[in-house]
Protein backbone atom coordinates (compact mmCIF):
# COMPACT_ATOMS: atom_id res chain seq x y z
CA UNK A 1 0.00 0.00 0.00
CA UNK A 2 1.51 3.34 -0.94
CA UNK A 3 -0.31 6.95 -0.46
CA UNK A 4 0.18 9.00 -3.36
CA UNK A 5 2.46 11.81 -2.79
CA UNK A 6 0.14 14.19 -4.73
CA UNK A 7 -2.85 13.68 -2.48
CA UNK A 8 -2.57 14.63 1.36
CA UNK A 9 -4.30 18.10 1.85
CA UNK A 10 -8.01 16.99 1.33
CA UNK A 11 -9.71 15.34 4.41
CA UNK A 12 -12.59 14.03 2.46
CA UNK A 13 -10.32 10.84 1.32
CA UNK A 14 -6.60 10.06 -0.64
CA UNK A 15 -5.33 8.01 -3.28
CA UNK A 16 -3.79 5.23 -2.72
CA UNK A 17 -1.75 2.67 -4.86
CA UNK A 18 -2.39 -1.44 -4.06
CA UNK A 19 -0.09 -3.05 -6.26
CA UNK A 20 -0.70 -1.59 -9.63
CA UNK A 21 -4.49 -0.29 -8.94
CA UNK A 22 -5.04 2.97 -8.01
CA UNK A 23 -7.78 3.31 -5.34
CA UNK A 24 -9.61 6.29 -3.84
CA UNK A 25 -10.25 6.13 0.04
CA UNK A 26 -13.35 7.95 1.25
CA UNK A 27 -12.90 9.05 4.99
CA UNK A 28 -16.02 8.90 7.19
CA UNK A 29 -16.05 12.81 7.45
CA UNK A 30 -17.08 12.77 3.75
CA UNK A 31 -19.91 10.36 3.99
CA UNK A 32 -22.99 12.96 3.56
CA UNK A 33 -21.48 14.56 0.90
CA UNK A 34 -20.31 11.61 -1.10
CA UNK A 35 -23.93 9.84 -0.55
CA UNK A 36 -25.34 13.61 -1.89
CA UNK A 37 -23.13 13.37 -5.02
CA UNK A 38 -24.13 9.62 -5.73
CA UNK A 39 -28.00 9.75 -4.27
CA UNK A 40 -28.71 13.40 -5.90
CA UNK A 41 -28.27 12.42 -9.89
CA UNK A 42 -25.11 14.20 -9.77
CA UNK A 43 -22.55 11.68 -10.89
CA UNK A 44 -25.22 9.62 -13.06
CA UNK A 45 -25.27 13.59 -15.12
CA UNK A 46 -21.89 14.00 -14.71
CA UNK A 47 -20.05 10.74 -16.16
CA UNK A 48 -22.67 10.51 -18.66
CA UNK A 49 -21.82 13.44 -20.30
CA UNK A 50 -18.25 12.58 -19.93
CA UNK A 51 -17.42 15.30 -17.13
CA UNK A 52 -16.38 12.94 -14.31
CA UNK A 53 -14.26 9.71 -14.33
CA UNK A 54 -16.40 6.78 -13.30
CA UNK A 55 -15.41 4.97 -10.63
CA UNK A 56 -16.74 1.80 -8.91
CA UNK A 57 -16.91 0.91 -5.10
CA UNK A 58 -14.69 -1.58 -3.96
CA UNK A 59 -16.86 -4.13 -1.70
CA UNK A 60 -15.39 -4.49 1.55
CA UNK A 61 -13.30 -6.18 3.20
CA UNK A 62 -10.19 -4.00 1.40
CA UNK A 63 -7.49 -2.31 3.27
CA UNK A 64 -5.81 0.73 3.03
CA UNK A 65 -3.63 3.25 4.49
CA UNK A 66 -6.30 3.81 7.30
CA UNK A 67 -8.34 1.62 5.84
CA UNK A 68 -9.72 0.75 9.86
CA UNK A 69 -11.47 4.67 9.02
CA UNK A 70 -12.82 4.31 5.53
CA UNK A 71 -16.14 5.13 4.38
CA UNK A 72 -15.77 3.86 1.07
CA UNK A 73 -13.00 3.05 -1.05
CA UNK A 74 -13.20 3.55 -4.76
CA UNK A 75 -11.66 2.32 -7.41
CA UNK A 76 -11.66 5.71 -10.95
CA UNK A 77 -11.02 4.72 -14.19
CA UNK A 78 -7.52 5.66 -15.15
CA UNK A 79 -6.48 8.62 -17.89
CA UNK A 80 -3.96 7.36 -20.61
CA UNK A 81 -1.40 9.70 -18.71
CA UNK A 82 -1.22 12.06 -16.38
CA UNK A 83 -0.25 15.67 -17.50
CA UNK A 84 0.10 19.14 -15.24
CA UNK A 85 -1.43 22.76 -16.47
CA UNK A 86 2.36 24.14 -17.03
CA UNK A 87 2.16 21.51 -19.99
CA UNK A 88 -0.92 22.82 -21.45
CA UNK A 89 -1.56 24.65 -24.34
CA UNK A 90 -3.85 27.65 -24.16
CA UNK A 91 -7.00 25.69 -26.15
CA UNK A 92 -6.66 22.96 -23.17
CA UNK A 93 -6.52 25.08 -20.54
CA UNK A 94 -9.48 27.09 -21.46
CA UNK A 95 -11.57 23.86 -22.09
CA UNK A 96 -10.41 22.80 -18.68
CA UNK A 97 -11.92 25.90 -17.49
CA UNK A 98 -15.17 25.94 -19.26
CA UNK A 99 -15.51 21.84 -17.92
CA UNK A 100 -15.02 23.02 -14.68
CA UNK A 101 -17.60 25.86 -14.56
CA UNK A 102 -19.77 23.03 -16.78
CA UNK A 103 -19.25 20.88 -13.49
CA UNK A 104 -20.06 24.03 -11.11
CA UNK A 105 -23.79 24.42 -13.08
CA UNK A 106 -24.43 21.09 -12.39
CA UNK A 107 -23.57 20.69 -9.26
CA UNK A 108 -25.71 23.68 -8.10
CA UNK A 109 -28.60 21.80 -10.55
CA UNK A 110 -28.36 18.87 -8.06
CA UNK A 111 -27.56 20.66 -4.50
CA UNK A 112 -24.10 20.94 -4.21
CA UNK A 113 -21.03 23.01 -5.12
CA UNK A 114 -17.22 22.84 -6.07
CA UNK A 115 -15.20 22.98 -2.93
CA UNK A 116 -12.03 22.55 -5.15
CA UNK A 117 -11.59 24.20 -8.93
CA UNK A 118 -7.68 22.78 -8.93
CA UNK A 119 -6.76 22.71 -12.60
CA UNK A 120 -4.69 19.80 -11.42
CA UNK A 121 -8.23 18.17 -10.94
CA UNK A 122 -8.47 18.03 -14.25
CA UNK A 123 -7.17 15.63 -16.66
CA UNK A 124 -7.10 15.30 -20.73
CA UNK A 125 -8.25 11.59 -22.32
CA UNK A 126 -10.10 11.12 -25.55
CA UNK A 127 -8.86 14.81 -26.64
CA UNK A 128 -11.47 16.06 -23.93
CA UNK A 129 -10.81 17.08 -20.18
CA UNK A 130 -12.41 15.18 -17.41
CA UNK A 131 -12.63 15.55 -14.05
CA UNK A 132 -10.53 13.00 -12.02
CA UNK A 133 -11.67 14.23 -7.71
CA UNK A 134 -14.88 12.21 -7.53
CA UNK A 135 -14.39 14.20 -4.24
CA UNK A 136 -14.45 17.81 -5.10
CA UNK A 137 -17.60 18.18 -4.23
CA UNK A 138 -20.33 19.40 -1.08
CA UNK A 139 -23.59 20.11 -0.15
CA UNK A 140 -24.60 23.72 -1.19
CA UNK A 141 -25.94 25.44 1.74
CA UNK A 142 -28.22 28.18 0.93
CA UNK A 143 -26.57 31.67 0.99
CA UNK A 144 -23.20 30.26 1.16
CA UNK A 145 -20.81 31.98 -1.71
CA UNK A 146 -18.66 30.03 -3.76
CA UNK A 147 -15.24 28.63 -1.98
CA UNK A 148 -13.32 27.88 -5.10
CA UNK A 149 -13.97 31.46 -6.84
CA UNK A 150 -10.32 32.26 -5.39
CA UNK A 151 -8.56 29.28 -6.76
CA UNK A 152 -10.41 29.09 -10.02
CA UNK A 153 -9.50 32.29 -10.80
CA UNK A 154 -5.93 31.54 -9.88
CA UNK A 155 -5.82 28.60 -11.64
CA UNK A 156 -7.81 28.96 -14.78
CA UNK A 157 -8.06 33.02 -15.91
CA UNK A 158 -5.51 34.20 -14.63
CA UNK A 159 -2.80 32.48 -16.93
CA UNK A 160 -5.57 32.21 -20.28
CA UNK A 161 -6.02 36.40 -19.51
CA UNK A 162 -1.83 36.25 -19.38
CA UNK A 163 -1.52 33.90 -22.41
CA UNK A 164 -4.14 35.93 -24.34
CA UNK A 165 -3.31 39.37 -23.93
CA UNK A 166 0.25 39.45 -22.63
CA UNK A 167 2.43 36.64 -23.62
CA UNK A 168 1.55 33.29 -24.22
CA UNK A 169 5.01 32.59 -22.58
CA UNK A 170 3.66 33.66 -19.42
CA UNK A 171 2.01 29.98 -19.10
CA UNK A 172 5.42 29.28 -17.27
CA UNK A 173 4.35 31.24 -14.30
CA UNK A 174 1.95 27.94 -13.62
CA UNK A 175 5.21 25.77 -12.83
CA UNK A 176 6.63 28.17 -10.40
CA UNK A 177 2.70 28.72 -8.63
CA UNK A 178 1.91 25.88 -8.03
CA UNK A 179 -1.62 27.18 -6.17
CA UNK A 180 -2.01 29.10 -9.36
CA UNK A 181 -0.84 32.48 -10.59
CA UNK A 182 -1.60 35.03 -7.62
CA UNK A 183 -4.44 37.21 -8.63
CA UNK A 184 -2.26 40.71 -7.80
CA UNK A 185 0.64 39.56 -9.73
CA UNK A 186 -1.94 39.02 -12.33
CA UNK A 187 -3.29 42.31 -11.85
CA UNK A 188 -0.02 43.73 -12.28
CA UNK A 189 1.43 42.14 -14.87
CA UNK A 190 -2.13 42.83 -17.13
CA UNK A 191 -2.49 45.87 -19.51
CA UNK A 192 -4.55 48.66 -17.83
CA UNK A 193 -6.55 48.82 -20.93
CA UNK A 194 -8.07 45.55 -18.94
CA UNK A 195 -9.91 47.26 -16.58
CA UNK A 196 -12.34 48.17 -19.31
CA UNK A 197 -13.16 44.65 -19.34
CA UNK A 198 -15.98 44.00 -16.54
CA UNK A 199 -15.01 40.22 -16.55
CA UNK A 200 -11.28 41.00 -15.58
CA UNK A 201 -12.10 43.97 -13.49
CA UNK A 202 -13.86 41.56 -11.23
CA UNK A 203 -12.49 38.65 -10.97
CA UNK A 204 -8.72 40.02 -11.12
CA UNK A 205 -8.11 43.16 -10.56
CA UNK A 206 -11.11 43.93 -7.69
CA UNK A 207 -10.41 40.05 -6.47
CA UNK A 208 -7.09 41.18 -5.83
CA UNK A 209 -7.19 43.94 -4.01
CA UNK A 210 -10.13 42.21 -2.02
CA UNK A 211 -8.01 39.92 -1.26
CA UNK A 212 -5.25 42.28 -0.28
CA UNK A 213 -7.75 44.67 1.61
CA UNK A 214 -9.22 41.45 3.33
CA UNK A 215 -6.18 38.99 4.05
CA UNK A 216 -6.34 39.36 7.43
CA UNK A 217 -10.27 39.35 8.06
CA UNK A 218 -11.44 36.40 10.40
CA UNK A 219 -15.42 35.29 8.93
CA UNK A 220 -16.73 34.27 11.96
CA UNK A 221 -20.46 33.67 12.88
CA UNK A 222 -21.75 37.41 12.64
CA UNK A 223 -20.18 37.13 9.41
CA UNK A 224 -22.89 34.32 8.24
CA UNK A 225 -25.22 37.08 7.31
CA UNK A 226 -22.62 37.86 4.44
CA UNK A 227 -24.58 35.61 1.97
CA UNK A 228 -24.87 35.26 -1.69
CA UNK A 229 -28.38 34.49 -3.51
CA UNK A 230 -28.34 31.34 -5.52
CA UNK A 231 -28.70 33.75 -8.64
CA UNK A 232 -25.78 35.57 -7.60
CA UNK A 233 -23.84 32.08 -7.47
CA UNK A 234 -24.70 31.33 -10.96
CA UNK A 235 -24.31 34.77 -12.22
CA UNK A 236 -20.61 34.42 -10.86
CA UNK A 237 -20.53 31.26 -13.01
CA UNK A 238 -21.85 32.77 -16.02
CA UNK A 239 -19.29 35.77 -16.07
CA UNK A 240 -16.61 33.85 -15.77
CA UNK A 241 -17.63 31.46 -18.51
CA UNK A 242 -18.26 34.92 -20.63
CA UNK A 243 -14.83 36.40 -19.79
CA UNK A 244 -13.52 32.68 -20.35
CA UNK A 245 -15.32 32.24 -23.63
CA UNK A 246 -14.77 35.71 -24.74
CA UNK A 247 -10.43 34.88 -24.69
CA UNK A 248 -8.22 33.99 -28.11
CA UNK A 249 -5.10 33.42 -28.75
CA UNK A 250 -4.12 33.48 -32.26
CA UNK A 251 -0.26 32.08 -32.06
CA UNK A 252 2.39 33.96 -34.27
CA UNK A 253 3.87 32.42 -37.22
CA UNK A 254 6.32 30.17 -35.51
CA UNK A 255 9.26 28.08 -36.51
CA UNK A 256 7.60 24.78 -35.34
CA UNK A 257 4.18 25.10 -35.91
CA UNK A 258 5.04 26.51 -39.26
CA UNK A 259 7.32 23.50 -40.02
CA UNK A 260 5.23 21.04 -41.51
CA UNK A 261 4.10 23.39 -44.04
CA UNK A 262 7.83 25.25 -44.94
CA UNK A 263 9.87 21.52 -44.49
CA UNK A 264 12.81 21.05 -47.34
CA UNK A 265 12.59 17.60 -47.76
CA UNK A 266 9.92 15.82 -50.56
CA UNK A 267 6.90 14.64 -49.94
CA UNK A 268 8.79 10.67 -50.79
CA UNK A 269 10.77 11.53 -47.87
CA UNK A 270 7.69 11.89 -46.08
CA UNK A 271 6.01 8.84 -46.77
CA UNK A 272 9.02 7.05 -46.68
CA UNK A 273 9.53 8.13 -43.09
CA UNK A 274 5.67 7.32 -42.23
CA UNK A 275 6.36 3.45 -44.41
CA UNK A 276 9.39 2.89 -41.47
CA UNK A 277 7.10 4.15 -38.24
CA UNK A 278 4.66 2.65 -39.46
CA UNK A 279 6.56 -1.17 -40.19
CA UNK A 280 8.65 -0.54 -36.86
CA UNK A 281 5.69 -0.01 -34.36
CA UNK A 282 3.84 -2.96 -36.72
CA UNK A 283 7.14 -5.10 -35.53
CA UNK A 284 7.21 -4.43 -31.93
CA UNK A 285 6.31 -7.22 -29.65
CA UNK A 286 3.83 -7.15 -27.71
CA UNK A 287 2.06 -4.30 -29.37
CA UNK A 288 3.27 -1.21 -27.57
CA UNK A 289 0.19 0.44 -25.48
CA UNK A 290 1.64 4.11 -24.94
CA UNK A 291 4.45 6.05 -27.03
CA UNK A 292 5.57 8.73 -26.40
CA UNK A 293 6.19 11.10 -29.13
CA UNK A 294 9.14 13.59 -28.76
CA UNK A 295 9.59 16.49 -30.81
CA UNK A 296 6.52 16.12 -32.34
CA UNK A 297 5.35 19.52 -33.66
CA UNK A 298 1.95 19.37 -35.15
CA UNK A 299 1.86 15.55 -34.18
CA UNK A 300 1.98 14.32 -38.00
CA UNK A 301 3.73 11.10 -37.06
CA UNK A 302 2.04 10.85 -33.50
CA UNK A 303 -1.35 9.88 -35.74
CA UNK A 304 0.53 7.08 -37.75
CA UNK A 305 1.51 5.97 -33.70
CA UNK A 306 -2.07 5.94 -32.98
CA UNK A 307 -2.92 4.09 -36.28
CA UNK A 308 -1.35 1.08 -33.79
CA UNK A 309 -4.10 1.16 -31.57
CA UNK A 310 -1.55 3.01 -29.06
CA UNK A 311 -1.44 6.02 -27.01
CA UNK A 312 0.66 8.53 -27.87
CA UNK A 313 1.51 11.32 -25.87
CA UNK A 314 2.69 14.23 -28.56
CA UNK A 315 5.35 16.50 -26.93
CA UNK A 316 6.88 19.42 -28.30
CA UNK A 317 8.15 22.90 -26.90
CA UNK A 318 6.40 24.57 -29.04
CA UNK A 319 2.92 26.12 -27.72
CA UNK A 320 1.94 26.91 -31.19
CA UNK A 321 2.62 23.83 -32.45
CA UNK A 322 0.69 21.95 -29.45
CA UNK A 323 -2.36 24.18 -30.00
CA UNK A 324 -2.81 23.17 -33.34
CA UNK A 325 -2.10 19.39 -32.55
CA UNK A 326 -4.65 19.47 -29.75
CA UNK A 327 -7.47 21.36 -31.55
CA UNK A 328 -6.67 18.73 -34.61
CA UNK A 329 -6.75 15.95 -32.17
CA UNK A 330 -9.94 17.61 -30.00
CA UNK A 331 -12.16 17.08 -33.73
CA UNK A 332 -10.80 13.63 -33.29
CA UNK A 333 -13.32 11.62 -32.27
CA UNK A 334 -12.03 9.20 -28.82
CA UNK A 335 -8.26 10.36 -30.11
CA UNK A 336 -5.48 8.14 -29.04
CA UNK A 337 -3.16 11.16 -29.12
CA UNK A 338 -2.79 13.80 -26.49
CA UNK A 339 -0.29 17.06 -27.26
CA UNK A 340 1.78 18.53 -24.34
CA UNK A 341 3.82 21.20 -24.21
CA UNK A 342 8.07 20.30 -23.04
CA UNK A 343 11.15 21.61 -23.16
CA UNK A 344 13.45 18.50 -23.57
CA UNK A 345 15.69 20.44 -21.87
CA UNK A 346 14.26 21.61 -18.97
CA UNK A 347 11.27 18.98 -18.82
CA UNK A 348 8.82 19.14 -16.07
CA UNK A 349 10.67 18.31 -12.44
CA UNK A 350 9.39 17.08 -9.91
CA UNK A 351 6.97 19.60 -8.06
CA UNK A 352 5.29 20.69 -4.79
CA UNK A 353 5.70 19.39 -1.27
CA UNK A 354 9.19 17.64 -1.02
CA UNK A 355 9.18 17.51 -4.91
CA UNK A 356 6.88 14.85 -4.92
CA UNK A 357 3.52 15.97 -4.86
CA UNK A 358 3.65 16.44 -8.75
CA UNK A 359 5.82 14.32 -10.59
CA UNK A 360 8.50 14.93 -12.72
CA UNK A 361 8.12 13.97 -16.75
CA UNK A 362 10.54 10.68 -16.65
CA UNK A 363 8.99 9.54 -13.50
CA UNK A 364 5.47 9.51 -15.33
CA UNK A 365 6.91 7.06 -17.37
CA UNK A 366 8.91 4.68 -19.05
CA UNK A 367 6.82 4.61 -22.25
CA UNK A 368 6.75 1.41 -24.48
CA UNK A 369 8.15 2.98 -27.03
CA UNK A 370 9.67 6.56 -27.62
CA UNK A 371 9.90 8.18 -30.91
CA UNK A 372 12.73 10.78 -31.86
CA UNK A 373 11.76 12.04 -35.47
CA UNK A 374 14.08 14.95 -36.37
CA UNK A 375 14.75 16.17 -33.45
CA UNK A 376 18.28 14.52 -32.35
CA UNK A 377 19.99 17.74 -34.20
CA UNK A 378 18.05 19.75 -32.42
CA UNK A 379 19.60 18.25 -28.76
CA UNK A 380 22.69 18.05 -30.11
CA UNK A 381 23.45 21.16 -31.99
CA UNK A 382 20.71 23.18 -31.04
CA UNK A 383 21.28 22.84 -27.50
CA UNK A 384 24.82 21.47 -27.05
CA UNK A 385 23.91 18.07 -25.21
CA UNK A 386 26.59 15.22 -26.05
CA UNK A 387 25.05 12.07 -27.88
CA UNK A 388 25.94 9.90 -25.24
CA UNK A 389 23.50 12.18 -22.83
CA UNK A 390 20.89 12.17 -25.07
CA UNK A 391 21.11 8.46 -25.54
CA UNK A 392 20.79 8.31 -21.86
CA UNK A 393 18.09 10.62 -21.07
CA UNK A 394 15.85 8.21 -24.10
CA UNK A 395 16.67 4.74 -22.67
CA UNK A 396 15.42 6.26 -19.41
CA UNK A 397 12.34 7.31 -21.00
CA UNK A 398 11.32 3.97 -22.78
CA UNK A 399 12.28 0.67 -23.53
CA UNK A 400 11.95 0.48 -27.52
CA UNK A 401 13.01 3.61 -29.46
CA UNK A 402 12.70 4.43 -33.10
CA UNK A 403 14.77 8.06 -33.71
CA UNK A 404 15.84 9.44 -36.89
CA UNK A 405 19.79 10.28 -37.61
CA UNK A 406 19.77 13.60 -39.82
CA UNK A 407 23.61 14.20 -40.95
CA UNK A 408 25.25 17.27 -40.46
CA UNK A 409 24.90 18.37 -44.68
CA UNK A 410 20.96 17.67 -44.21
CA UNK A 411 19.54 21.72 -44.68
CA UNK A 412 17.83 21.71 -41.36
CA UNK A 413 20.85 20.81 -39.97
CA UNK A 414 22.98 23.90 -41.49
CA UNK A 415 20.19 26.45 -40.46
CA UNK A 416 21.09 25.08 -37.16
CA UNK A 417 24.86 25.92 -38.01
CA UNK A 418 24.79 28.98 -39.96
CA UNK A 419 24.99 31.61 -37.03
CA UNK A 420 27.42 29.45 -34.73
CA UNK A 421 30.74 27.85 -35.23
CA UNK A 422 30.78 23.53 -35.85
CA UNK A 423 32.54 22.66 -32.68
CA UNK A 424 30.88 19.46 -33.31
CA UNK A 425 32.96 17.04 -34.66
CA UNK A 426 31.40 14.01 -33.03
CA UNK A 427 28.04 14.69 -34.86
CA UNK A 428 28.94 11.85 -37.53
CA UNK A 429 26.40 8.83 -37.97
CA UNK A 430 29.10 6.60 -36.81
CA UNK A 431 29.50 8.39 -33.44
CA UNK A 432 25.87 8.87 -32.72
CA UNK A 433 25.96 4.61 -33.43
CA UNK A 434 28.52 4.20 -31.17
CA UNK A 435 27.42 6.66 -28.08
CA UNK A 436 23.67 4.92 -28.53
CA UNK A 437 25.56 1.50 -28.54
CA UNK A 438 25.64 1.94 -24.99
CA UNK A 439 22.70 1.66 -24.03
CA UNK A 440 20.86 0.33 -27.15
CA UNK A 441 20.64 -2.68 -29.55
CA UNK A 442 20.16 -1.29 -33.16
CA UNK A 443 17.21 -4.13 -34.39
CA UNK A 444 17.03 -2.05 -38.08
CA UNK A 445 17.87 0.66 -39.88
CA UNK A 446 17.24 2.24 -42.79
CA UNK A 447 17.92 5.48 -45.02
CA UNK A 448 14.80 6.95 -45.52
CA UNK A 449 14.32 7.46 -49.01
CA UNK A 450 14.63 10.73 -50.64
CA UNK A 451 16.83 12.36 -48.17
CA UNK A 452 20.21 11.67 -46.68
CA UNK A 453 18.67 11.00 -43.25
CA UNK A 454 18.12 7.25 -41.37
CA UNK A 455 15.59 5.67 -39.21
CA UNK A 456 16.82 3.29 -36.52
CA UNK A 457 14.50 0.95 -34.08
CA UNK A 458 16.23 0.15 -31.16
CA UNK A 459 16.16 -1.75 -28.02
CA UNK A 460 16.64 -0.61 -24.62
CA UNK A 461 20.16 -3.17 -23.73
CA UNK A 462 19.57 -4.97 -20.22
CA UNK B 1 -29.41 43.66 -32.21
CA UNK B 2 -27.80 45.06 -28.76
CA UNK B 3 -26.54 41.81 -27.03
CA UNK B 4 -27.67 42.11 -23.14
CA UNK B 5 -23.87 41.76 -22.58
CA UNK B 6 -22.77 44.90 -24.57
CA UNK B 7 -25.71 46.61 -22.92
CA UNK B 8 -24.92 45.58 -19.01
CA UNK B 9 -21.62 46.45 -19.98
CA UNK B 10 -21.21 50.18 -18.72
CA UNK B 11 -23.75 49.43 -16.10
CA UNK B 12 -21.80 46.59 -15.05
CA UNK B 13 -18.54 48.98 -14.52
CA UNK B 14 -20.13 51.95 -13.21
CA UNK B 15 -22.14 49.50 -10.42
CA UNK B 16 -18.80 47.78 -9.43
CA UNK B 17 -16.39 50.61 -9.24
CA UNK B 18 -19.07 51.58 -6.64
CA UNK B 19 -18.73 48.11 -5.22
CA UNK B 20 -15.15 48.65 -4.71
CA UNK B 21 -15.85 52.35 -2.93
CA UNK B 22 -18.04 49.74 -0.46
CA UNK B 23 -15.20 47.59 -0.05
CA UNK B 24 -14.60 49.28 3.62
CA UNK B 25 -12.30 47.91 5.96
CA UNK B 26 -13.10 45.08 8.26
CA UNK B 27 -11.48 45.06 11.80
CA UNK B 28 -8.23 42.52 11.37
CA UNK B 29 -9.28 39.40 13.48
CA UNK B 30 -7.06 37.14 15.39
CA UNK B 31 -6.19 34.42 12.20
CA UNK B 32 -5.68 34.72 8.42
CA UNK B 33 -8.22 33.72 5.87
CA UNK B 34 -7.04 33.91 2.72
CA UNK B 35 -10.42 33.77 1.36
CA UNK B 36 -11.89 36.49 3.27
CA UNK B 37 -11.11 38.71 0.26
CA UNK B 38 -12.56 36.70 -2.21
CA UNK B 39 -15.93 36.22 -0.17
CA UNK B 40 -16.24 39.56 0.49
CA UNK B 41 -16.05 40.15 -3.24
CA UNK B 42 -18.59 37.99 -3.54
CA UNK B 43 -21.14 39.16 -1.46
CA UNK B 44 -20.69 42.91 -2.86
CA UNK B 45 -20.85 42.02 -6.54
CA UNK B 46 -23.79 39.53 -5.81
CA UNK B 47 -26.42 42.27 -6.43
CA UNK B 48 -24.88 42.83 -9.70
CA UNK B 49 -24.16 39.59 -10.95
CA UNK B 50 -27.88 38.39 -9.88
CA UNK B 51 -29.32 41.19 -12.09
CA UNK B 52 -26.59 40.84 -14.72
CA UNK B 53 -27.50 37.07 -15.23
CA UNK B 54 -31.31 37.79 -14.84
CA UNK B 55 -31.56 40.24 -17.88
CA UNK B 56 -29.51 38.03 -19.77
CA UNK B 57 -31.46 34.60 -18.89
CA UNK B 58 -34.69 37.17 -20.00
CA UNK B 59 -32.98 38.94 -22.84
CA UNK B 60 -31.85 35.12 -23.89
CA UNK B 61 -35.44 33.64 -23.65
CA UNK B 62 -37.27 36.37 -25.97
CA UNK B 63 -35.03 36.52 -28.31
CA UNK B 64 -35.45 32.64 -28.44
CA UNK B 65 -39.54 33.24 -28.48
CA UNK B 66 -38.95 36.30 -30.94
CA UNK B 67 -37.05 33.62 -33.06
CA UNK B 68 -39.48 30.68 -32.62
CA UNK B 69 -42.34 33.21 -33.75
CA UNK B 70 -40.30 34.27 -36.64
CA UNK B 71 -39.83 30.44 -37.80
CA UNK B 72 -43.28 30.01 -37.15
CA UNK B 73 -44.55 32.83 -39.78
CA UNK B 74 -41.95 31.84 -42.46
CA UNK B 75 -43.62 28.46 -42.02
CA UNK B 76 -46.82 29.36 -42.91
Amino acid sequence: MERLGSSFRDPAGFLFRDGEVLLRQVNPEYADDYDLLMGSGLYDALTEGGMLVRHREVAPPFSGPGAGAAYRVLRPELVPFVSYPCEWCFAQLRDAALLTLRIQDAALDHGMTLKDASAFNVQFAGGAPVLIDTLSFERYRPGEPWIAYRQFCQHFLAPLLLMSTVDARLAGLARAHLDGIPLDLASRLLPRGSWLRPGVMLHVHLHARSLARHGDTALDASSRTLTVSLTALRGLVDSLRSTIQGLRWTPSRSEWSDYVGTRRYSAQAVDAKAALVRAYLASIDPAPRMVWDLGANTGEFSRVAAETGARVVAFDVDPAAVERNYLAAREETGTAILPLVLDLANPTPGLGWAGEERSSWMARGPADVVMALALLHHLAIGNNVPLDSVARLLAAAGRMLIIEWVPKEDEQVQRLLRSRRDVFPGYTREGFEAAFATRFRTLRADPIQGSGRWMYLMERAG
Amino acid sequence: MTTPDRCSGPLHLALLMLALSLLVPVPAAAYIDPLSGSIVLQVVAAGFLATAFTVKRFWRRAAGGIQRLRTRRRGR
